[in-house]
């Protein structure tokens, strides 16, 4: 649905995305993950057509972004970070504007705004001005205003950013709400909440793609270099030993319990060879010495 | 798609206190210059009948002081108008959706500015139609120059609106937006001092001022090198405006 | 470092380059010039070389590449633009919505104005904007007149100057006050004041005939001398008039008939009445549409009296006598032009003209069908024509004509509603001389009078315009309902339509 070839922005003489290479399949939910600055939002503004890119090329639901511009933008929906609101118009007069940029067709025009109010529970303050709304609505009108024209694609830059906790479980319901029958790309820079509201997760440090892939391939992409620790019933020196023959193994440190192994390479192959010679000596556990969030801390800033 | 963002250019104008407040005191002042210049006539053409003299016509006396009131009004007022054209959508972050929307940049800059031009067109011809309709009732002004002064503030508003809306678009800030406008505007229109010397600066006052190009549509001539000159005018001024919108994406 | 003194170096050049282009514009001959460009290359080659690395970078950018193109359909627009102006102004495109047609020229005018050929007909309005409203009228009403000719003669080049402003030009075609207009072709130029769209015609047709136009000074009657300079003498109205074109020559109306050629005869001062024959020439002269000047002198007899009565003109009894005047010259029978009158030769003249000594010029017996009088210059209320000048003190007599005076006077022949003549009366002939003329408001009265003389024409006859039309009556109920309604009703209604929404907006929150 969304193809992403060799992406690069330049500002000047920094470069905010760096060769960037992501595809995200029909219905998916994709999130992308980084620190700030690792750039999430350049990326979504190219994507929705906010912004041009220095080179590479963007294909949104089939559509080229450079060549079928139009196509490409009317098929999305974009909630930026900071929602795109006319504070003096009412709600309902907001979206149906959207709807009319998003050349909704006419007749299906009034249905379009309503559906879009009903899904983010905007019915109540239909006939508020926007500058009197609470964050929280103000983040759903910006949601529904994405959403009214049923795109193929929606574009959400950190949709539950600055809400309040009741806010962001609401906002996380509507966008799992959402899934299935839009792609979804949306960036974040919790992992907890990528790993919960995505299918898969592209995780970016310093304009490039450190890893993607669903939680357990990331951890597996992320094990690159890192610690796992094992438990046995057997004789802890014995085991070591042998681990220590093994390739994919670069330094074996014995410990009173467990022993903790850093490999070269985090493949699934790796860690089954691991685990098969632990097994001999009564495997109790092999898990990685660090939790997704530590390896995505650590991958994110190797220092 | 033009017409959509015209639309809501109107309709938030329509609904805004401010933007009411703004049409008011326009209308006190246009009422101000229109009694002061009715009166003045009327006292002039009271003091020609006592010495059995010809009255002022029309045409000198009350329709070129009403056109020239009327454009002077725009001048002043038109930064007021056009200064949040797009100096707001880019403070109030409503400018992705105008950009991640199937609509062109150029769509945006026209939508706006027909927008603006449709408001102000309301001021001029629905707020300013007491004097036209005092003209017509109380007696009987040749109408073919009247309809050249109106068009004469037309395209003088499409002009300045097209400056507006460029200024609007090159500045963040209204207040600068404001500014910009208003300070050029009002030096284009006073190139026309300039015109009385000789030399380059004398032809820099003839060909450059929006004064000398406006003039003549009050006095009931229509010029063909007025009327090109202020669609030319305006046509750069969106040209450039529609440019800076588009280079918005590639900052 | 390399790349900051680049562009620092690049700016300065940038900066020579903006103020040579300015300078080649505004006074092309100011030495430096080519220092200048010299400086502007030197500066924007060496930022070009020096500063290549980050300019190649920004042109290669994508950004770079989008700006340069967003920039260079400005600048094409821009020529577009432009272009679309100058090809417009070139062609006579205009429509006059005026019922009267008042920014047209009339058909007459158009049709020749459209058949005048060869080298261009330059016209110079001079018109200051001054101060004074009647000067701004008189200039926006000369501008319309220009923009009409201009339009409907592809001949001309219209151009008008402020005097005030453009010093040099006005200098230079020896213009001295606002209101003047100069017509030209080759060195073939006429001089036009007060300008409407028949004299301006007249004056068009009269450079592009290029007939050549002479004033004639009469000689043989005692008048007094074109040749010998003395401070009695007319050498200075010579050259004066010989500044603006009109070729100055004696004429002898004792021997010879008026030359076809002449435009005015000036009768100055003759001490010996003129004859029979020499007034039968200067009458077919007139009848032929001549202009004529007479000066006398208090007291001296002229021989001319019929002729003038034919004008409807005559020189009074006595010597003028202006208490009005004692303040400022110490003379009483020195008359100072106290008012001009309302005639195209006269009018915008400010400064007083000084008379040396003047019978009052009145208007006799006519036939109001035959003749047309108009006044030029009027001494002061207080002024009288004294039949005793020699009696100490000088007082007003019963017998004396009381003031206002007229000093000088015009009077326009058209017996049978035919153009026949003009004719200036003036009752004193040293203001003329070149003791008079040494007043500079002496030198502009004669070099108006003359010039307009000149120019009396009866090649075309301009119907008169329709007056204009349209009419405005209110009552006074209708004035305040009318003001009622644009100070209070309007804008109200709008401030309260303002409040409505503002109280609704506060509800809703």
């Amino acid at each position: 649905m969304i193809e992403v070839q060799d992406l690069v922005r330049r500002y000047g003489d920094l470069v905010a995305v760096d060769g960037l290479n992501l595809s995200v399949r029909r219905g998916e939910v994709m999130g992308l993950l980084g620190p700030n600055g690792a750039g999430k939002t350049t990326t979504l503004r190219i994507l929705c057509g906010c912004l041009g890119p220095s080179s590479g090329s963007v294909q949104i639901a089939g559509f080229d972004l450079a060549t079928e511009s139009r196509q490409a933008r009317a098929s999305l929906g974009y909630l930026p970070e900071q929602p795109p609101l006319y504070d003096d118009m009412s709600v309902a007069e907001f979206l149906d504007y959207a709807a009319r940029l998003r050349a909704v067709a006419r007749a299906e025009r009034a249905d379009a705004v309503e559906r879009a109010m009903e899904r983010t529970g905007l019915l109540e303050v239909r006939h508020r001005l926007i500058g009197q709304l609470s964050k929280g609505f103000r983040q759903r009108v910006g949601l529904a205003q994405a959403l009214v024209h049923r795109p193929a694609v929606l574009v959400l830059d950190e949709p539950t950013s600055g809400l309040d906790p009741a806010q962001m479980a609401s906002m996380r319901e509507l966008i799992a709400d959402l899934r299935g029958e839009s792609t979804i790309v949306l960036s974040t820079h919790l992992l907890s909440e990528a790993t919960s509201m995505c299918d898969r997760v592209t995780i970016l440090a310093g304009g490039r793609r450190v890893a993607t892939g669903t939680e357990e391939e990331l951890r597996a992409q992320l094990l690159d270099g890192q610690r796992v620790r094992i438990e046995i019933t057997g004789e802890l020196a014995a085991c070591s030993e042998a681990l220590g023959k093994l390739e994919a193994v670069r330094s074996v440190d014995l410990g009173d319990r467990a022993i903790t192994l850093t490999l070269t390479q985090g493949t699934p192959d790796t860690l089954a060879a691991v685990n098969s010679v632990a097994a001999a000596f009564g495997l109790v556990s092999s898990r990685p010495a660090d939790g997704l969030e530590e390896l995505f801390l650590r991958a994110v800033d190797p220092q | 798609m033009i017409w959509h963002i015209a639309r809501r250019e109107l309709l938030v104008r329509l609904r805004s206190p401010f933007a009411w407040v703004v049409a008011g005191t326009w209308l006190a002042v246009q009422g101000l210059m229109f009694t002061l210049i009715l009166g003045l006539y009327l006292q002039a053409g009271s003091g020609a009948a006592d010495l059995e003299q010809e009255g002022l016509p029309l045409l000198s006396g009350l329709i070129e002081p009403l056109y020239s009131a009327q454009s002077l009004l725009l001048l002043l007022f038109m930064p007021l108008l056009s200064m949040s054209l797009l100096a707001a959508e880019q403070r109030g972050g409503t400018l992705s959706l105008l950009l991640s929307s199937p609509v062109s940049t150029l769509e945006v800059v026209l939508g706006k500015w027909l927008g603006l031009l449709g408001y102000v067109s309301c001021l001029l011809f629905v707020g300013g139609a007491l004097a036209p309709i005092t003209l017509v009732v109380f007696g009987d002004p040749p109408l073919a120059p009247m309809a050249g002064a109106a068009l004469g503030l037309l395209l003088l508003a499409a002009a300045l609106s097209a400056l507006g809306l460029l200024a609007s678009a090159l500045s963040g800030s209204q207040l600068v937006a404001a500014v910009v406008t208003w300070t050029t505007s009002l030096g284009l229109w006073l190139l026309a001092v300039l015109e009385a010397g000789d030399g380059p600066f004398a032809a820099l006052g003839r060909h450059g001022s929006l004064l000398v190009h406006t003039r003549s549509f009050g006095r009931g001539l229509v010029d063909g090198t007025d009327v090109t000159w202020l669609i030319a005018f305006a046509f750069v001024a969106l040209l450039a405006a529609w440019q800076r919108l588009e280079s918005w994406r590639w900052r | 470092m390399t790349a900051l003194i680049a562009r620092i170096v690049g700016l300065l050049g940038a900066l020579a380059a903006a103020v040579g282009l300015a300078a080649l514009f505004v006074a092309p001959e100011l030495p430096g010039l080519r220092t200048l460009a010299l400086m502007a290359l030197v500066g924007l080659g060496s930022w070009l070389y020096l500063d290549w690395p980050a300019l190649s970078r920004w042109a290669a950018s994508h950004g770079g590449m989008e700006s340069a193109r967003a920039g260079l359909l400005i600048l094409v627009g821009a020529g577009i633009a432009i272009a679309a102006v100058v090809l417009v102004e070139r062609q006579p495109l205009r429509w006059d919505l005026t019922p009267q047609k008042q920014h047209s020229v009339q058909p007459r005018t158009a049709e020749v104005l459209t058949s005048l050929a060869g080298a261009p007909i330059e016209v110079l309005g001079f018109f200051g904007l001054g101060t004074d409203p009647i000067a701004a009228r008189h200039r926006a009403r000369w501008q319309a007149l220009a923009s009409a000719f201009a339009d409907a003669g592809p001949t001309l080049q219209v151009e008008t100057f402020d005097p005030d402003v453009s010093r040099r030009r006005a200098d230079l075609e020896g213009v001295t006050s606002n209101g003047v207009v100069i017509v030209r072709r080759g060195d073939r130029a006429e001089r036009i004041y007060a300008p409407d769209e028949n004299s301006l015609l007249h004056a068009i047709v009269r450079v592009a005939n290029a007939r050549d136009r002479g004033v004639y000074v009469s000689t043989g009657h005692g008048e007094r001398s074109t040749t010998d300079i003395t401070s009695t003498s007319l050498t200075d109205l010579q050259a004066e008039l010989a500044a603006l074109g009109l070729a100055v020559q004696p004429l002898d109306l004792t021997r010879s008939d008026v030359p076809s050629d002449a435009a005015v005869v000036l009768v100055v001062d003759p001490t010996v009445p003129l004859a029979a024959p020499s007034i039968a020439r200067l009458d077919v002269f007139l009848n032929r549409n001549g202009g004529l000047f007479v000066a006398g002198e208090p007291g001296s007899e002229t021989g001319l009296d019929a002729l003038l009565q034919t004008a409807g003109l005559g020189l009074g009894p006595g010597l003028v006598v202006d208490p009005l005047v004692r303040s400022v010259t110490g003379d009483a029978s020195t008359p100072m032009v106290a008012r001009y009158g309302m005639h195209a030769s006269v009018r915008d003249l400010r400064a007083p003209a000084i008379l040396l000594g003047a019978s009052p010029v009145v208007r006799v017996e006519h036939d109001p069908l035959a003749a047309t009088v108009h006044t030029l210059a009027l001494t002061s209320d207080l002024a009288w024509a004294e039949s005793q000048p020699a009696a100490e003190p000088v007082t007003q007599g019963d017998g004396d004509l009381a003031g206002p005076l007229a000093l000088l006077a015009l009077g326009e022949r058209h017996p049978e509603g035919k153009s026949a003549g003009t004719i200036v009366l003036s009752g004193d002939a040293d203001w003329l001389s070149n003791d008079g003329l040494q007043s500079a408001p002496n030198r502009d009265l004669v070099v108006r009078i003359l010039g307009t003389l000149a120019q009396q024409d009866d090649l075309i006859a301009l119907p008169p315009r329709p007056p204009l039309e349209g009419s405005l009556a209110m009552d006074w109920l209708a004035q305040v309902i009318v003001g009622l309604l644009a100070l209070v009703v309007l804008p109200g209604g709008c401030l309260a339509v303002a409040t409505g929404l503002w109280l609704r907006r506060r509800v809703a929150a």
